[in-house]
């Protein structure tokens, strides 16, 4: 080994500058910044614009898990009202091949009826497993074995309390050193008032102050012990369960949290020791926070956000309204906001009205104004039609790896 | 499998599906500029020897080579090299790696072919790692599970150096599936390394100033953090 090394310095053996640059593109945003320190123009290298497109190719094609099959992407669509019965319709769609040409739909476990209104909470599968729910009821589904499981209700939601707690699902994730799944919510109870009481035949004086005022809690639930139980921590919360807010990623889950102030932050949360790390969003980024009420019908925004996993990275998909361009940034590490670096910018796309998901290998997918469902491929820049319509809210679109394995 | 032994004396090795293959696609990529191709290893010195003198000889060899090599010429190449291919001009499209006079050569043949692709100094032993590789993948080919575990191990089994050696070598040898294993398995390798063991890996001068290198850390710092110490 010596004499080797003795010999390298001898012939002075050096890898050539295509093939050095080559390997710097394949690294983490965080040694090729730390390696822009080696020498001028490798600190130069986020300016070049030959580097930075093979360094985004290999952001979207880099193979992170080694999976031997390839993954299909599942699709939470929502068909417009039938104008008769006025009932809605949710499906699921699972999209294999290259292009997605190949369409499968899947039939929700028993329990389900097509017509009720199911929210898909989780949009990646977690070896194999989905989380769905329908109405307060929360399932495990796998839907390679048609194998569910419900959680039950916490002792919170079943306890007396004399109203509904308004519950937020924030993650659903894999603990892989106790084996175990995962799911964190936030409970609030709203303040009890006496026309709460008026069906139930209780009288305002037999209910204690304790149960008037009940202070928000965080619960998560173990699939290993099938029971909720409350986590002591104060952390930011999100107020949506709709897709964009929540990805899950290598033990941890991460919402989009609101802290003080207008500025959203990125809350990540460690299932293995429970402890959280804040990230706040990109400063670059001008704020005008989008916010569309469950009530109101109207609504004016001029920049949406949407929190993705970029092939294993985590992103935010900015989408500009004027000007219908779509900027990617991806997290270079958890707690530095600077660390935030952009990477893509597509566009202009006029059609297209919002992102749904990410598939595999960095295709976006995306829902246009007429409702069409299309993706978009980072790698040639080119739009293509699924061939089915969502509306609203309710399409979601995840990376669905199969596993037939039992949820034990 | 084929190996790549060493001896002094002349031995001929042939790879037989693996070489005539990559021989057939060598070829054809020649055929446009009607020239044969021939590689030349020279052949490192081995760890029992110890003579001085062979190693001074070898000395002057790389040498010699490092001053082709600059010259990426194929004419010129093809000139040195001539004396040295005539012999394997009526020879059968194999290819064959033989040991003369401490030189190794790998010779691919075909009809009106000469070219001269020079890959210095690599010992017998990462050569015939390389060779191995090349004949599993052939040997491999269409089953994708066994390729890439077999992929894994190989590169398992590699230092940063030896990869390094490697890898230069194998883009010489134009092998691109290797070289892409090769520059994935270094990019895993050093990205928790610290600036002074790259600097040194890919022999690249420091021409930052001591303030514009403090200027740069500092700006940067988070990406300082929680890194390998050499």
């Amino acid at each position: 080994m010596d004499a080797k090394a003795e010999k390298g310095k001898v012939s002075n053996h050096h890898i050539p500058n295509d093939l050095t640059l080559s390997i710097l593109s394949k690294l983490s945003l965080k040694s090729l910044k730390r390696f822009g320190c080696c020498c001028k123009s490798w600190g130069f290298l986020f300016e070049s614009p030959h580097f930075m497109s093979m360094y985004r190719n290999n952001v979207i094609s880099n193979n992170h898990t080694s999976c031997y099959d390839e993954p299909s992407v599942i699709i939470l669509h929502h068909f417009p009202p039938l104008p008769i019965t006025d009932e809605f319709m949710f499906s699921v769609f699972l999209f294999s091949g290259e292009r997605h040409e190949n369409k499968v739909k899947l039939y929700w476990p028993p329990l389900f009826l097509e017509t009720d209104y199911i929210q898909m909470l989780s949009s990646d599968s977690i070896n194999g497993n989905i989380l769905v729910q329908r109405q307060r009821m929360m399932i495990f589904w796998n839907p390679s074995t048609n194998e569910f499981k419900v959680i039950p209700p916490s002792p919170v939601e079943s306890g007396r309390s004399f109203r509904d707690p308004m519950i937020r699902f924030h993650g659903f994730g894999y603990d892989h050193v106790r084996d175990d799944y995962k799911v964190i919510r936030r409970v609030h109870f709203y303040e009890l008032i006496s026309s709460d009481l008026d069906p139930l035949n209780v009288s305002w004086e037999d209910v204690s102050w304790g149960d008037v005022s009940i202070p928000p809690l965080w619960e998560i639930y173990s699939l290993k012990r099938n029971s909720w139980r409350k986590l002591d921590v104060d952390m930011p919360e999100c107020y949506h369960e709709n897709t964009g807010f929540h990805v899950y990623t290598d033990g941890m889950c991460h919402w989009r949290g609101e802290s003080v102030g207008p500025e959203e932050c990125l809350v990540s949360f460690d299932l293995i020791n429970e402890a959280f790390i804040i990230t706040p969003m990109p400063s670059d980024i001008d704020e005008i926070r989008a916010f569309i009420s469950s009530t109101n019908d109207e609504f004016d925004f001029k920049m949406d956000r949407h929190l993705v996993l970029l092939n294993g990275s985590i992103a935010l998909i900015s989408y500009y309204i004027e000007t219908t361009f779509f900027h990617i940034s991806i997290l270079g590490e958890l707690g530095v906001q600077k660390s935030w670096t952009k990477l893509f910018i597509i566009g202009p796309l006029p059609y297209v009205y919002t992102p749904i998901g990410v598939g595999k290998k960095g295709d976006i997918f995306l829902r246009q104004e007429d409702n069409e469902l299309v993706w978009y491929n980072l790698n040639t820049n080119v739009i293509e039609k699924l061939g089915i319509t969502g509306m609203n809210d309710c399409c979601r679109t995840g990376i669905y790896r199969e596993n037939l394995l039992l949820l034990e | 499998m084929a190996e790549a032994t060493e001896s002094s004396s002349s031995q001929t090795l042939t790879l037989k599906r693996a070489g005539r293959l990559r021989a057939e696609r060598l070829i054809a990529e020649r055929q446009r500029l009607k020239q044969t191709l021939t590689l030349k290893i020279v052949k490192r010195e081995s760890d029992e020897s110890s003579s001085s003198q062979t190693a001074e000889e070898e000395f002057k060899k790389l040498n010699v080579k490092e001053g082709e090599d600059s010259n990426k010429s194929s004419r010129k190449d093809g000139e040195k090299s001539k004396k040295l291919s005539k012999k394997e001009e009526e020879e059968a499209t194999r290819i064959e790696v033989r040991t003369v006079d401490d030189v190794t050569l790998v010779d691919v043949h075909g009809e009106n072919f000469s070219d001269v692709v020079q890959v210095d100094s690599v010992s017998s032993h990462l050569l015939g790692q390389i060779l191995s590789y090349f004949a599993e993948q052939t040997r491999l080919a269409g089953e994708e599970d066994d390729l890439k575990k077999y992929e894994e191990e190989f590169v398992a089994a590699l230092s940063l150096d030896e990869m390094k050696e490697m890898i230069i070598t194998a883009h010489r040898l134009r092998m691109r599936k290797l070289v892409l294993l090769l520059s994935r398995s270094i990019a895993n390798g050093i990205r928790n390394k610290t600036v002074e063991f790259v600097r040194e890996f890919f022999g690249v001068v420091n021409d930052y100033t001591p303030d514009e290198e403090e200027a740069y850390r500092k700006e940067n710092d988070w990406v300082f953090e929680n890194i390998e110490e050499n």
